[in-house]
C-alpha cells in the first residue's frame, strides 16, 4: 500500500522523534492530530506529482525542505524533505512548526534542512515515522 | 501482531477524532480524486475549466486538499465534466479503512462513460501483461503494446486495468490464448520488478529491454 517509506529525525542527546516531541509540546488538539496523521498517511501513498499538484506536499520552501500545509485547529507546518538517503522512496520529517499569520517560525526552514545535513552524515539520527497517538 | 483495522479501531477510539480524520481523508480524497481524472482525460486545469465554465484559479482550489467548502451542485458539475457520476453515501468508519488502503492514483482512476467497460465492453481497452511482463492493452478488437514493436505473447491475458492511450506507442500481433500458458499472468503480477510504477495495485516494468517480450 504505502508508496514512500516515511522517516522522522532524532533530535539532540537522547535522539528524540521531532515530531512526536513538537505534537507534545505544542499540546495539539485531537483535530491537529486526526488531520496530521491522515495527511501523513496520504503522503506515503501519493505519487509526488500528485502530491505537489494536490498541495499535499508544498515546496521546497528552502533548499531541500518541503512542509505539509494543514489547516486545522492551527496552521499545522511539519517540514520534511525527499530522501534524503533515496529520493525516490521516502521523505524524512525534520522539524515541526505551526504558521502564524502564514508566516513559520524564523530559522525554522535552515533548522529543518540543518537537521536533514545531520541525517546524510549519520543515518541513525532518524528512525521510522511514529504515528502521532490521538 | 495488531491488524490494520485493529490499530485504527483504538486509534479512532475517541469520536472527536475520528470525525476529524474522516473528515480530512474526504477532503483530501476528492481534491486528490479531482486531479486524477482530470489527468486521467489528458485535460490541463484551464481546459477543464472551460469544460466547467469556471476559471483556472477555481480549478485548483478545487484540486487543493485544504478545500473543506464542497458544494453537492459543484461536486455534480465536476462529476458531469469528468464523464462520471457523484456518488454521496453515508459509511461505516469500518469500510474507511478500506478506503485508505485504496488511496492512490492508480485506485482512483475512473473510466469515462464511452469507456466504462461494465458498459461497453468491447470499446474498452483490456490491459494485459505478457509472458516477459511487457504490458498490452486490446483497443476494439486490436492489441496495441506499449514498447518494443514484436510479437506479444499474452496468451493469458486478463482485463487488469484501464490504461491511458498515450501510454501505448506500438502495434503488435497478439497470439491466440492457450491454456498451456495458464497462471503464467499470475506469477508476473505476484513478482515486483525493480524500478516499477504501479497501476491498480499491480506493478508495472518501467521500461522493457529490447526483445524481451518477443517469443
Amino acid at each position: 500500500m504505502p508508496e514512500y517509506v516515511l522517516w522522522d529525525f532524532l533530535e539532540g542527546a537522547r535522539f528524540e522523534n521531532v515530531i512526536l516531541r513538537w505534537v507534545q509540546d505544542e499540546r495539539l488538539t485531537k483535530r491537529d492530530r486526526a488531520a496530521l496523521n491522515n495527511r501523513i498517511r496520504r503522503l506515503a501513498q501519493t505519487d509526488y506529482a500528485l502530491a505537489v499538484q494536490t498541495k499535499l506536499l508544498a515546496g521546497p520552501i528552502y533548499k531541500h525542505v518541503y512542509k505539509l500545509v494543514i489547516h486545522a485547529d492551527r496552521m499545522l507546518r511539519p517540514m520534511l524533505c525527499r530522501g534524503p538517503i533515496d529520493n525516490e522512496t521516502e521523505y524524512t520529517f525534520l522539524l515541526g512548526a505551526i504558521e502564524i499569520n502564514w508566516k513559520l517560525p524564523r530559522g525554522s526552514k535552515e533548522q529543518a534542512e540543518g537537521n536533514r545535513e545531520v541525517v546524510l552524515s549519520n543515518a541513525d539520527r532518524r528512525c521510522i515515522h511514529e504515528d502521532i497517538p490521538q | 501482531m495488531k491488524t490494520f483495522h485493529s490499530e485504527r479501531r483504538q486509534e479512532w477510539a475517541d469520536e472527536d477524532y475520528r470525525y476529524a480524520y474522516a473528515e480530512d481523508f474526504l477532503n483530501t480524497s476528492i481534491a486528490t480524486q479531482i486531479v486524477t481524472l482530470r489527468e486521467q482525460r489528458g485535460l490541463s486545469q484551464a481546459a477543464f475549466a472551460q469544460v466547467l465554465g469556471t476559471k483556472q484559479p477555481g480549478v485548483s482550489r478545487l484540486e487543493n486538499v485544504n478545500h473543506s467548502t464542497w458544494k453537492t451542485e459543484t461536486l455534480k458539475r465536476i462529476a458531469r465534466a469528468l464523464g462520471v457520476r457523484l456518488k454521496i453515501s453515508f459509511e461505516t468508519f469500518g469500510s474507511l479503512v478500506d478506503e485508505e488502503k485504496k488511496f492512490s492514483r492508480s485506485q482512483l482512476e475512473r473510466p469515462k462513460f464511452e469507456e466504462d467497460p461494465a458498459l461497453n465492453p468491447q470499446a474498452a481497452p483490456m490491459v494485459a501483461k505478457n509472458k516477459y511482463g511487457a504490458l498490452v492493452q486490446r483497443v476494439g478488437s486490436e492489441w496495441l503494446a506499449g514498447f518494443e514493436a514484436g510479437r506479444a505473447y499474452a496468451e493469458r491475458f486478463m482485463r487488469i486495468a484501464y490504461l491511458n492511450a498515450h501510454n501505448l506507442v506500438a502495434q503488435a500481433t497478439v497470439t491466440a490464448p492457450s491454456p498451456s500458458n495458464a497462471g503464467v499472468f499470475e506469477t508476473l503480477v505476484s513478482r515486483k520488478p525493480p524500478e516499477t510504477a504501479e497501476y491498480q495495485g499491480i506493478p508495472i516494468p518501467a521500461k522493457q529491454p529490447a526483445n524481451s517480450w518477443i517469443n
